[in-house]
């Protein structure tokens, strides 16, 4: 995995997310490294609370209370995010890395315009705002006559156009980098390609870095360039997409793939049995392993280590005796 | 559009206030003993026949259907009838008693807004914090003491042992100021009576505080937690994901959108504050209309309490518009006259 260090718009090493609650402290991220360059659309795949979202959230210095970056280090474009004053990490927001929300219906403020929603964004980085920009903004993400728009408050629009109005906001100052926290969950599954599509056309035709939340495989399949999976705070499996789906190596992966519906008859699902590990506890060994079909007593031995085997991480023992011709005889073993 | 449902609104306050003049006529005959009672009192050397003379010259021997009639038709002429116990036309005295109220109204929630906003934004703030929670256990205080015991203290403490306060009365003797509005510390402003908005300033610091008290302590509470809803909503870390100063977040994003439910409470505290407090304005002496409505209550004057009670039922309905109209600029989602 040699890349040249001068194209990461997004460099996390060993990041570590932890939440003081009166139960102790819960360990939403356990040591995550990810790398994003530029251009590139890599998608962050998992369950509800795998630590995807505290990931995202980390780099923008928005963690709620009681988060906490306990450790670890996030660059964006070369600046150390955790280092930044306060006033610093404010104009890193909004202009070099900007975020989408989940749900597009709760993340406009329903009090203000649209038009002064938009403006707030591009003022505070003191960028000029001017009626045709903004119209401007809105025809870029497709959005029917802009100009009426503007005046409307949030609750006007559907979700769609909510979402297409998030995503202006968070082009409006050209970032280098843009996080998309499941931004097509709460939409219709016509209006997500839509959304889904204006993303891509925005990552080639400006080189915007992407990272995608989401926990939907199909989604991701379709959209990122590279996909990195995780369990319980960590990345379990990290490699391209065709890659990835195509032959994945660690159980938990191949286990997502199994609970994808298939539009044929008699095929059933195989959902993946337990439930996602207590993340307040210690772990031993693999996190996934009381739900692993294939688990055995040396899974519980020693603590997991990302593996590379070549092609992709992945962090699960089985492959780290194995060299890379014995993969794939390996995983043929676990799909019996 | 806006118009025509703001009319529609008032309009219907009609029957509402049809309703509560009839009601107040029906439970004020429902107090044992009538003004005529009340005025010979133990006297004995009175006949049946002078009662029944004195019952007839206030037509209070006639059925209670047909009184009723009476005053309704008399109140829509703008008559709301004479008062018994102040040989006096109850609108006068209720015109003159109004002002005084207003005055101690709108200074009490002055005060209470002046103190409840900037906590209630910075307890929410600042939650879980030593300010946080030492405003809490003071709005707690704020809540649970009763304006009758606060005011006796504050008299006692700033006005019999300090002396640096006035201990009851709107304005000392000779200072009165010339009428304008009624409201003395505005009609000393608008004549440039200097001396006269001294004393009137004067005279309302401690019933201010112990009618504000409590209203302060509630819209503290209401705006605390109504802030700290609105702060874990998406929109404010979209803001701050925007880049926004953390100040703007708070102000433009979070308190805009928590004022709905202050909004509510402030109207309802208004309301009653204009109905006037009959147990603050009895300690302070303040000549409002809660201590026209107790004198009127004691001497069974049916027309002065029916007029006074209109009064505040008009109030609480034109504070009630007042705050729905409020709503529909606070969140462009309502329309008036849908409930929130």
């Amino acid at each position: 995995m040699a890349r040249s260090r001068k194209e990461e718009v997004l460099l996390i090493q060993g990041l570590e997310v932890s939440y003081q609650t009166d139960r102790g402290p819960v360990r939403a991220v356990r040591g995550v490294d990810l790398s994003v360059r530029e251009g590139e659309i890599l998608g962050l795949v998992g369950e509800s609370g795998c630590g995807k979202s505290a990931t995202l959230l980390s780099v923008m210095g928005l963690l709620p209370f009681p988060g906490k970056v306990v450790a670890g280090s996030i660059r964006v474009c070369g600046a150390d995010v955790l280092a930044l004053s306060k006033k610093e990490l404010r104009s890193l927001r909004g202009s070099t890395v900007a975020m989408v929300f989940q749900d597009p219906m709760s993340t406009l403020n329903p009090a203000h315009k649209i038009g002064a929603q938009m403006k707030e964004a591009l003022t505070v980085h003191g960028l000029p705002c001017t009626q045709d920009i903004l119209v401007r903004l809105l025809q870029e993400v497709g959005i029917p006559s802009p100009e009426a728009v503007l005046g409307y408050y949030p609750h006007q629009l559907s979700g769609g156009m909510q979402q297409r109005v998030m995503i202006a906001i968070a082009l409006s100052c050209r970032p280098k980098l843009i996080l998309a926290d499941e931004p097509t969950t709460a939409l219709d599954v016509t209006i997500e390609a839509q959304i889904l599509d204006l993303l891509r056309q925005i990552n080639r035709e400006r080189g915007t870095a992407i990272v995608l939340v989401t926990h939907n495989l199909a989604v991701a399949s379709q959209f990122c360039h590279r996909i990195a999976v995780m369990y319980a705070g960590q990345i379990v499996e990290e490699g391209t997409v065709d890659e990835v789906l195509a032959n994945p190596l660690h159980p938990y992966t191949q286990g997502l793939i199994g609970c994808i519906p298939r539009f044929k008859k008699g095929v059933p699902l195989t959902p993946i049995p337990g439930q996602v590990a207590d993340l307040s506890e210690n772990l031993h060994g693999c996190a996934f392993y009381p739900r692993c079909p294939k688990r055995e007593p040396a899974c519980l031995k020693t603590p997991q280590d990302l593996l590379d085997t070549g092609d992709r991480l992945v962090r699960c023992h089985k492959y780290g005796y194995l060299d890379y011709a014995e993969t794939a005889a390996a995983r043929d073993w676990g799909n019996e | 559009m806006r118009g025509v449902k703001i009319l529609e609104r008032a309009l219907a306050a009609i029957p509402i206030m049809l309703g509560v003049c009839i009601v107040v006529f029906i439970f004020m005959r429902l107090i044992p003993g009538d003004p005529v009672d009340i005025m010979l009192g133990e006297a004995s050397n009175v006949t049946q026949e002078e009662i029944d003379a004195l019952r007839a010259q206030f037509n209070l021997d006639e059925p209670i259907h047909v009184q009723l009639t009476t005053y309704l038709t008399r109140v829509l002429k703008g008559d709301l009838g004479y008062s018994i116990s102040r040989s006096a036309n109850v609108r006068d005295l209720l015109l003159e008693a109004l002002p005084a109220t207003v005055e101690l109204a709108l200074s009490s929630i002055t005060l209470a807004l002046l103190v409840a906003v900037p906590l209630g934004i910075m307890t929410a703030v600042r939650h879980r914090s030593a300010v946080d929670r030492t405003s809490m256990a003071a709005s707690f205080l704020g809540i649970s003491m009763p304006a009758f015991w606060l005011g006796i203290v504050l008299i006692l403490i700033f006005a019999v042992r300090l002396k640096w306060l006035p201990t009851s009365g709107r304005a000392t003797y000779g200072f009165v100021p010339t009428h304008v509005t009624g409201l003395y510390v505005l009609d000393s402003i608008l004549t440039g009576d200097v001396p006269a908005l001294k004393d009137s300033l004067r005279h309302l610091v401690l019933p201010s505080i112990a009618l504000g008290a409590a209203p302060a302590a509630v819209i503290t509470r209401v705006i605390r937690s109504s802030m700290l809803e609105v702060m874990r909503k998406d929109y404010v870390t979209f803001a701050r994901a925007k880049g926004v100063a953390e100040w703007a977040v708070i102000l433009k994003h979070v308190f805009r959108n928590a004022l709905i439910p202050a909004v509510t409470v402030t109207g309802l505290e208004i309301g009653s504050l204009l109905g006037g407090n009959m147990v603050v304005e009895t300690i302070f002496g303040w000549p409002g209309m809660g201590r026209l409505v107790v004198d009127g209550i004691f001497s069974r004057d049916y027309s002065l309490v029916q007029g006074a009670v209109m009064v505040y039922g008009f109030t609480f309905v034109a504070v009630n518009l007042i705050a729905d109209i409020l709503y529909t600029w606070l969140n462009p989602k309502l329309v008036i006259g849908e409930k929130v």
